[in-house]
């Protein structure tokens, strides 16, 4: 089945590519501290907040996500490989975000990774 | 000769038409706009994170005396305000086709939608102010702050359709292709916020 059109415009991949994993991390250390602020209250004693399951899921969300946006990234890339960075828009642009994400996103990914290993063995409730 | 007049010069809506057909590129009223609505998103996103930090320190959410939020009438009026993009949309789409007449009907049948809406809205904020005072809880304050500042935006919203219709009435222009553009832009942010703003106002049924 093909995916639609839409999807693989080369302007959503692009964007998508550049920012995808960025805010994915961003989206991860916020909610995490949503999540851990909630453990951490008063209120938890009718909500029950499980923080491991909470970060477990916005990692393993959050490292899909980083994986796309790499994969947009890259494809991007492959599209306009025949054009120089510094070449004139909208292909030497994109070119050049393309490159400039395919190697954040891999920073991007391994943030994500290590920010929820390190909230999943953290302690929640003491200060450190 | 370049067949595409200059953008500053599209007074008709012909000519309109094939500036807009010809774009390469979004024009810097709308890039504007989107920075605009940037700062409105951090605000609202501080705004909804102050609620949940709220009731995450609070054992009982809404306090004893405070009646639960009622489910069916907001989700109801938000329905509705989501729904008028459909008009927004179309008006963008056929101004840019040079259809103007078309344009002007979606735009006033959404802004009597969004009107209808508000409306409706400020009167149950007003019968909540006088259930529940502000000053009464921390749960008030932030529930009244961001119900504010959400209809303030949809004021914000309807007042530029009305703008837009106002100055689509001589005509259509390039500058007022862009500005509907822009308009349109920040009703669809508008709309996401009306989601954000009513699920976090009915949390406390989940």
């Amino acid at each position: 089945m093909r995916l639609s059109a839409r999807y693989l415009d080369p302007e959503f991949l692009q964007w998508f590519g550049l920012f995808g994993a960025a805010l994915t991390w961003t989206v991860q250390l916020v909610v995490g501290f949503g999540v851990t602020v909630a453990r951490c209250g008063p209120a938890n004693a009718v909500l029950g907040v499980d923080v491991k399951a909470w970060e477990l899921t916005l990692m393993g969300t959050g490292i899909a996500l980083a994986l796309l946006a790499e994969a947009a990234a890259l494809n991007i890339l492959w599209q306009t490989r025949n054009v120089d960075y510094g070449g004139p828009p909208p292909e030497g642009r994109r070119h050049f975000f393309a490159l400039a994400a395919s190697i954040g996103n891999v920073l991007f990914l391994v943030v994500i990774v290590l920010s929820g290993t390190g909230a999943v063995f953290h302690q929640p409730c003491t200060q450190s | 000769m370049n067949a595409l007049p200059y953008s500053g010069e599209a007074t008709t809506a012909a000519a309109v038409a094939r500036v807009e057909q010809g774009r390469l590129a979004r024009p810097n009223g709308w890039w504007g706009m989107a920075l605009f609505v940037a700062t409105e998103a951090t605000l609202f996103g501080t705004i909804i994170g102050t609620y949940f930090y709220l009731r995450f320190n609070n054992l009982h959410w809404p306090p004893p005396g405070v009646p639960e939020p009622k489910l069916t009438l907001p989700l109801v009026l938000t329905g509705l305000l989501v729904a008028t993009s459909v008009p927004v949309q179309f008006a963008v789409v056929t101004a840019s086709r040079g259809q103007l007449a078309r344009a002007r009907a979606a735009l006033l049948l959404a802004a009597i939608v969004q009107a209808g809406y508000l409306g409706m809205q400020l009167h149950l904020f007003v019968h909540d102010v006088h259930e529940f005072p502000p000053s009464g809880s921390a749960y008030s304050s932030i529930y009244f702050t961001m119900l504010g500042a959400h209809h303030l935006h949809v004021f914000v919203g309807i007042l530029l359709i009305f703008w837009i219709l106002l100055r689509t009435a001589t005509g259509l222009t390039s500058y007022r292709m862009n500005g509907l553009r822009a308009t349109a832009f920040y009703w669809y942010f508008v709309n996401v916020l009306a989601l954000c703003v009513v699920g976090t106002q009915l949390s406390p049924l989940a």
